[in-house]
């Protein structure tokens, strides 16, 4: 379902985009939560720190990347505030989780913070792990941001002045717009680092595809087809990576208007 | 010209008083005093780093002043960001490198504003913006990029993309400067014509031909200052001050 609605996105020309987009990012993850935490419809219940393998691995890389690029795009544009407080606090949490290994947030996360919350409130395993990991991504995030930002060039930004813009629609109509597509590469590079580091999950007790693959390797029926587990976990992840490098340079291609024609 | 205007030359559009800003330690703009009337045109030239861009930049705050009064159609230029906006919206400027958004076509580029900021239906901002283009003559690009447009053509767009907002002023910051010469003629017509509709206009260029056609006033500036200031006849066949004289003699000998 998932991939269904992904690529209906991905090609171009076909009807109903905002209707899909929506389905995608508010119905599809109900639906998925419902399907592989159980408990309805006669499914049995999984609990959370049990779920493992491709799914998990798939859970976080594309909640951390699609939860990660608006807090990013948010702190980058705090960053570059005239306002003192936003813009050091921006900086301020960008420098403090830039600084930090991801094992170290994952372990802050799961081993740490319950220590320091009353006991009743207690978050669920995978759910913490995602919050670091979003709050640990939309750093790099931001400065992948801001360096698009800082490429658009002073005149767009008179311009949309002149022409009597207020900052958030010069924002959002002008300048955005065209610091992202300068972005794609950056961005695209970021996400592809993130797919790669849910691996770290492991350390926490969450098996990601390659903990899996390793788990099942104990198993004595298995015994002897280790080099074939590590070469299909390695396949899975170049296929996943290559596909969005891929399709990074498609979007460039598509939001090329510089000169040329575009249709 | 200025005779047929003087029934409406009346109101004040833009008033300058005792401007002075600095750079830092440098100080760009000296005491400067301007007064323009509705339906005035000005011509403003001078040397390079005499103030003359910066000075209309301070009419739309895209540069700050330090000291003395901006009044745009009677409403005082402050720090207040209400009124800077509203300010905005009433003038209109033109870039010396056209500063159009790249990623939407010219007709975007032109309805964008009135939809935005005067919320007018996107139907209607894209006529007004045809009957726009129509007037700088290029309505068949209408749909394409501004990256496909000779430099020319990208210059006449972005007088109509400033048209479009309906302003009561219209600053040119060396319209024709970054022209290869064969261009600089179809934006310049545009330019008079747009004057002869009356228009306030403050034009900063060396083009004083345009100057002489369609000028009430030529102002000469350097080193910050307001050198002189006269009708073009007497500004070029009489300058009164040996810096202008001298400035003249430079740019008209060949």
């Amino acid at each position: 379902m998932f991939v269904g609605l992904v690529a209906w996105l991905v090609i171009k020309n076909l009807p109903y985009k905002g209707l899909v987009a929506a389905l995608t990012l508010f119905v599809f993850p109900v639906v998925a939560f419902f399907l592989l935490y159980g408990g309805a419809f006669g499914l049995v219940e999984v609990e959370t720190h049990k779920w493992g393998g491709m799914s998990l691995t798939l859970i976080l890389a594309v909640v951390g990347i699609v939860a990660s690029l608006p807090f990013g795009v948010a702190l980058a544009l705090g960053r570059r505030s005239d306002m003192p407080i936003v813009r050091s606090l921006s900086i301020i949490y960008i420098e403090f989780w830039r600084g930090v290994p991801l094992i170290t947030v994952l372990f802050m996360a799961s081993v740490m913070l319950p220590l320091f919350v009353p006991e009743e409130i207690s978050f669920d395993k995978l759910l913490r792990a995602l919050i670091g990991i979003v709050m640990f991504q939309s750093a790099y995030m931001a400065e992948v941001v801001r360096g698009g930002l800082q490429a658009i060039p002073k005149g767009q930004y008179e311009a949309a002045d002149a022409l009597g813009l207020g900052y958030w629609k010069k924002m959002v109509l002008i300048i955005l717009p065209q610091a992202l597509k300068l972005m794609i590469p950056g961005i695209v590079n970021t996400f592809i680092a993130l797919f790669k580091d849910t691996s770290l999950v492991l350390i926490i007790g969450l098996f990601d595809l390659l903990a899996i693959v390793q788990a099942a390797l104990n198993d004595p029926e298995w015994l002897g087809y280790s080099t074939e587990g590590y070469i299909f976990v390695a396949l899975m992840f170049w296929v996943f990576c290559f596909g969005m490098s891929r399709y990074s340079l498609h979007l460039e291609k598509l939001l090329h208007t510089g000169h040329g024609s575009r249709t | 010209m200025s005779d047929s205007n003087e029934a409406i030359a009346q109101e004040t559009m833009v008033e300058l008083r005792n401007l002075n800003k600095w750079y830092g330690e440098f100080h760009v703009l000296k005491n400067i005093n301007l007064s323009v009337k509705k339906g005035e045109r000005i011509v403003i030239c001078g040397p390079s780093g005499s103030g003359k861009s910066t000075m209309i930049r301070c009419i739309n705050r895209l540069e700050e002043h330090q000291q003395g009064e901006i009044l745009v159609n009677g409403t005082q230029l402050t720090e207040d960001l209400k009124k800077i906006e509203a300010i905005r919206r009433d003038v209109g400027m033109v870039f010396q490198h056209f500063n159009l958004f790249p990623h939407l076509t010219v007709l975007e580029n032109c309805a964008l504003a009135p939809i935005w900021v005067k919320k007018v239906p996107r139907k209607e901002a894209e006529a007004t913006a045809m009957k726009f283009l129509e007037r700088v003559r290029i309505p068949d690009q209408a749909l394409k990029y501004p990256g496909q447009l000779s430099g020319g053509q990208q210059q006449r767009v972005a007088i109509a993309r400033s048209l479009c907002m309906n302003p009561d002023v219209m600053l040119f910051d060396e319209p024709t400067s970054a022209l290869d010469p064969e261009m600089i003629k179809e934006v310049l017509d545009v330019m008079v014509e747009l004057a002869q509709e009356g228009m306030t206009m403050l034009c900063v260029t060396h083009e004083m031909g345009f100057a002489k056609t369609v000028a009430d006033r030529v102002i000469f500036m350097d080193g910050g200052q307001i050198i002189e200031e006269n009708n073009p006849h007497e500004f070029f066949d009489n300058p009164q001050h040996e810096r202008t004289q001298l400035f003249l003699s430079q740019i008209l000998q060949h």
